[in-house]
């Protein structure tokens, strides 16, 4: 075949896209008056056979090619297209390339694309035998993806349906294309016409599983029943019925279509829940809802079975996000009782309450500290940024390279000794956040193992910040079934919270000793939580002692767990070093600081641990405004006394200025000459200068200091109807992933009502994006709160986003009774969306990995480390060196060895007995080998945390860590004797 | 030449401690989601292992009754583990297992592969555990014969020189 007949043949499979182009020119702007001499010139002096020199010719003649000139060129270039497609494509990718600058104007970008796309669709030639992949499509996209993100809808669907046909044997593009060509009919008000192409994509051999499924379910849901729908449907069946990976999808349309014989189709029971927008009143949609229910949620395991399987791991609350998710939560929303009806609700309630206590833990004088180290580290990323860019500047004055997205981390070329400094700033902030983050591990699994299994606060006042999730996981009615409905709301709030307390409390007695006993005595992991568990009983025996001395009775297992969180968060405030020190002298002064202040702790006066055990959490955000100032509780404006904010500027600005200036001692670098020094001391001195600039740091603060306060606790996707008459939403909701009954997952559907104005938005948004699933998320407000305001004490949120539109309403104790506060909204707003800034913080910089490994890559990647004849070799094998420790995993780093040794020693008081602990585990403070002992000393650890016990356990009558209080038997690690009263 | 090599009560401390089943190794601020099951597990092993020790102390006679008292004592944890239960019977009898094949290899490992006698030397021909051994059935069981053929010293390795 020739040239310009293959040329001719793409020429056809291009033309409708072509003419979608010859649309989208006329969106770019007709000629100005101005452009009309311009114009006439250009044509005089261009050669109509040879389009490759127009530019230049223009060019030549001083001519400026604006939007308006180089749009009627191009369509010139689209008209003769069937001639010159193929000879097009070449130079119009060095125009694309070359001759325009990015101003951001939507002609601009119009105009990139079409250039980008129409040189594609050039070259295009799919009888040539290469692999369809080899074929760039992109630009094409691109062009209908920038229409339909202005609002040019039906344009855009033209674009795509063209690119569509285009790509169709290029299967990854094609589908794209298609999937676009959909997603633009739904933006251009044509539903039903979207639904066919959806039908296509549901039968694709190369759509994958999941997508193939749901683009079934928009195809159905959206498609018309006429003779044209009918035969699709049936089309597809058939489609189905010869593909046998397609068992799920089939379920979905038998279970919705109930026929697959095309001559048959049709709904039946059905047809009243297949559309989206339902007519008539909710009590008919219900009945009908009902009758499919079993179908339904059938449907929705087969969609679940077609998902990536979740990761089994141990549930973990990380740093960088303050946050944790329970993979029971992670296709499922509890809603209701759902914690109460699945397989191993009470140790998943167990876990909620140790991990919630850790990010209360973060959530204090430690953790604003980190970020403010953690604001650091990001402006070192924003300088390597700056510097990358102006680097790329001049070895690209034309800007051909792409420049990586802000959110990620930034590739580093430069070697000179400004980078160098900048990524060793970074490196060393990262480092000694890790110090910080290893120092203080097992203390915060001391408090979180000793408060999971001992908040008890039946018959309290206040409660833990802990419990007031659990108490919020439970929606109000979640126990109805078991509790006597009261008369009034309060009453009803105090049932509630009470079967509550007692389902944690039969929880932490039951399989609670089974997990203390795992966490202090498994093999592979007892030093991981032993050393913190002694380390706080120790300080609780002290406490205990001093309140009933004092006559203060007995402090119980509830006050307790206020009582740790309360001093971890707010009594810590003078923990965290300076962090300008260099490492090793950090370092020290983390350990000394940290020892001191855990020593202090069991010096806290009677009179303080009382206040501060009964004065925190209230539901009505009352609280005793008190702080701990040296050791003592003094009066304060709010609860931390303004601690975060103060804390948080005065770590960011001395970390701010670790290693510039004078902070910067070169000696640090082994084996550096004098030059190699002076290149450090000049490199310091300017990030000085740089760093004086604190014009924005404002805004990198902000973004670090991120509302942390808001836990996203559970998500899913589900199905929902709209109905019209009653401004009703419906949805089905997974609530739990196992039910103690059937072993399945469990659904429920929930009605929500909702304003009209809010139903119109959603019901505009669903016509404009044709899905019928919507995200559910359930969150929680950690904040403490001000007095009366409305925020904080675990209160928790049901979160409904469908594209650009939300709803958020109150659950748990608050279930049905409001919405969220402007605050709270916004708050849930900026956790759920992070700013580029705050993603680039928490998903890139805080664990420090990355950060270390770009480093190492980089100073790997570079041929020799002279810079102007300087060697600065010393310098960045001593940065290498500081990547290597980031890296090392913690049982290498040696600081969370120091921390549990040392927590261990002061527990008991005896180096070798601290010795024998670490090497045997619990079972060198029994008085013998009975297997039997050692369980009954388990059991004594959990109930005396609780409260002191009235009998010690038959066997342990000889347990020397035993000491009798006022009411009852309490452990102390540094009692030696017992039978008197301590 | 045969020869017969019986387990040493260190080389049962060291198989003991090398079956022990261990949870996954944590970092950073981590709890496991079945703690509670790992937790039973090791209250089962520490019995298990306790009684052993004492059984190959005390001897035969109580080694069957102490075997008894520790497979009760199993079966009383497992029937309150709900769902668990089958989890923690396959995790037992992996280490159980684990400590048999620790207490063969053990035990074998005290045997020569060669001995000299006199000018000539004989080499290891064969060799043959005197016990039959099966841990599948009722947990119950599989520790009730753990128990048998080792705390009583009847686990016994022959081997054949010629």
């Amino acid at each position: 075949m020739s040239e310009a007949a293959i040329g001719t043949l793409e020429g056809a499979r291009a033309e409708s896209f072509l003419l979608a182009c010859i649309d989208t020119l006329n969106l770019i702007g007709e000629l100005d008056p101005p452009d009309y001499d311009a114009f006439d010139r250009w044509r005089s002096v261009w050669d109509s056979d040879a389009l490759s020199t127009w530019i230049s010719s223009a060019r030549d003649e001083g001519i400026k090619l604006g939007p308006g000139l180089v749009s009627v060129w191009l369509y010139s270039v689209v008209q003769t297209w069937h001639k010159t497609g193929r000879q097009a494509a070449d130079w119009l990718e060095s125009v694309y390339d070359a001759e325009f600058e990015a101003d951001g104007s939507l002609p601009e970008k119009l105009l990139r694309h079409l250039f980008k796309a129409m040189s594609e669709a050039g070259t295009i030639d799919l009888n040539d035998g290469l692999p369809t992949e080899l074929y760039s499509g992109e630009g094409i996209i691109e062009l209908s993806e920038v229409l339909l993100d202005n609002g040019y809808a039906d344009l855009a669907k033209s674009v795509a349906n063209g690119a569509a046909r285009l790509l169709e044997r290029v299967d990854s593009l094609g589908v794209r294309a298609l999937r676009l060509a959909a997603r633009a009919a739904f933006a251009a008000g044509q539903p039903e016409d979207a639904a066919l192409k959806l039908g296509v994509l549901a039968v694709h051999p190369a759509v994958d599983r999941l997508d193939r499924f749901d683009a079934l379910e928009t195809c159905l849901r959206w498609i018309a029943l006429d003779a044209r729908g009918k035969a699709i449907v049936g089309f597809i069946a058939s489609q189905m019925q010869k593909d046998t990976q397609a068992a799920t999808l089939e379920l979905y349309l038998k279970g919705l279509v109930r026929q697959i014989d095309p001559a048959r189709v049709g709904y039946g029971d059905a047809e009243r829940i297949r559309p989206i927008f339902v007519q008539g009143g909710i009590d008919d949609f219900v009945e009908a809802l009902k009758s499919v229910f079993g179908e339904l949620t059938a449907i929705e395991r087969s969609r679940l079975e077609l998902m990536p399987p979740i990761p089994d791991r141990a549930l973990s609350t990380e740093w960088s996000t303050f946050s944790f998710r329970h993979r029971a939560f992670e296709r499922s929303v509890p809603i209701g009782d759902a914690l109460r009806r699945t397989t191993r609700g009470e140790e998943i309630a167990l876990l909620v309450h140790h991990e919630t206590t850790h990010v209360y833990s973060m959530m204090g004088a430690v953790g604003w500290a980190l970020l403010a180290i953690r604001a650091a580290v990001l402006e070192c990323e924003i300088y390597l940024g700056a510097g990358e860019r102006l680097a790329r500047r001049d070895r690209d004055p034309l800007g051909l390279e792409a420049a990586p997205p802000v959110e990620s981390l930034t590739p580093l070329s430069n070697h000179g000794p400004a980078t160098l400094l900048d990524v060793e700033r970074q490196l060393d902030l990262i480092r000694k956040s890790q110090i910080i983050i290893d120092i203080w591990r097992p203390w915060f699994e001391g408090v979180a193992v000793l408060s999971e299994l001992c908040d008890d606060s039946t018959g309290e006042n206040v409660f833990s910040p802990s419990m007031s999730v659990l108490y919020n996981l439970f929606d109000l009615g979640a126990f109805s079934d078991s509790v006597p409905t009261p008369d009034t709301a309060e009453a009803l709030v105090a049932a509630h919270m009470e079967a509550a307390d007692a389902y944690y409390l039969a929880a932490a007695e039951g399989i609670g000793r089974y997990r203390l006993r795992y966490y202090l005595n498994d093999v592979g992991n007892r030093m991981h939580y032993l050393p913190g568990y002694l380390a706080v009983r120790r300080v609780v025996a002290a406490w205990r002692a001093a309140v009933d001395q004092a006559g203060g009775g007995s402090l119980s297992g509830a006050a307790i767990t206020r009582l740790l969180l309360h001093v971890t968060r707010f009594a810590s405030e003078k923990t965290v070093p300076e962090p300008d020190l260099p490492i090793e002298a950090f370092e020290r002064a983390g350990r000394t600081l940290f020892a001191d202040w855990m020593r202090s702790l069991t010096r806290i006066s009677a009179a303080d641990l009382i206040r501060a055990g009964t004065a925190y959490q209230r539901f009505d955000g009352s609280f005793e405004a008190i702080r701990w100032v040296d050791g003592r509780l003094v009066e304060a404006p709010d609860r931390a006394g303004g601690m975060e904010t103060a804390t948080f500027n005065r770590i960011a600005t001395a970390a701010a200025g670790s290693m510039v200036a004078t902070n910067n001692d070169p000696a640090r670098v082994a084996d550096a000459d004098p030059e190699c020094l002076s290149a450090i001391r000049s490199a310091a001195a300017r990030a000085f200068e740089l760093s004086k600039d604190r014009s924005w740091q404002g805004k990198v603060w902000t973004q670090v200091m991120h509302p942390y306060s808001i836990l996203e606790i559970a998500e899913t996707e589900c199905p929902f109807w709209l109905l019209a008459d009653q401004a009703s939403l419906v949805i089905v909701l997974r609530t739990h992933e196992s039910d103690v009954r059937t072993g399945r997952s469990a659904y429920r559907w929930l009605s929500v009502g909702i304003d009209r104005a809010q139903w119109d938005r959603l019901a505009d948004s669903v016509r404009r994006h044709g899905s019928g699933r919507m995200r559910v998320r359930r969150v929680a407000d950690l904040s403490d709160g001000e007095a009366g305001d409305e925020a904080g004490a675990g209160r928790q949120y049901l979160v409904l986003d469908y594209a650009d539109w939300r709803m958020i309403f109150s659950m748990g104790l608050r279930f049905s009774a409001d919405f969220a506060s402007a605050q709270v909204e916004g708050d849930i707003a900026a956790r759920l969306a992070p700013g580029i800034l705050s993603q680039l913080d928490q998903r890139e910089l805080a664990a420090g990995r990355g950060p270390a490994e770009r480093a190492r890559k980089w100073i790997d990647g570079a041929p020799n480390w002279q810079t102007g004849g300087v060697a600065l070799a010393p310098w960045a094998l001593h940065v290498r060196r500081l990547a290597d420790d980031i890296l090392r995993p913690e049982a290498e780093r040696g600081t969370a060895d120091w921390a549990n040794a040392m927590l261990l020693e002061f527990a008991l008081d005896d180096a070798g007995l601290a010795a024998r602990v670490a090497k045997d585990g619990l079972v060198a403070l029994l008085p013998g080998e009975d297997p039997g002992l050692l369980t009954a000393f388990v059991e004594f650890l959990g109930s005396s945390a609780r409260s002191p016990t009235a009998e010690l356990p038959a066997g342990l009558d000889e347990l020397i860590y035993a000491t009798r209080r006022s009411a009852g038997w309490d452990f102390d690690p540094l009692a030696r004797t017992h039978g008197g009263m301590a | 030449m045969i020869t017969t090599a019986q387990l040493t009560r260190m080389d049962l401390d060291l198989a003991i401690a090398a079956a022990a089943p261990r949870g996954k190794a944590l970092e950073g601020l981590n709890a496991p989601p079945d703690g509670a099951a790992l937790g039973m597990l090791d209250e089962i092993w520490t019995a298990v292992s306790i009684g052993l020790q004492r059984a190959y102390e005390l001897g035969a006679d109580k080694a069957r009754e102490i075997g008894n008292a520790t497979a009760a004592a199993a079966r009383n944890i497992i029937d309150r583990a709900g769902e668990a239960a089958g989890w923690l019977r396959d995790k037992l009898r992996e280490s159980l297992q684990k400590l048999m094949q620790g207490c063969i290899e053990r035990a074998i490992a005290l045997l020569g592969s060669s001995y000299k006698v006199g000018d000539a030397t004989v080499k290891l021909k064969s060799l043959q555990v005197g016990q039959k051994i099966s841990l599948s059935g009722e947990i119950e069981a599989s520790i009730q014969r753990v128990f048998s053929l080792v705390a009583t010293g009847e686990l016994s390795v022959a081997a054949s020189y010629e």
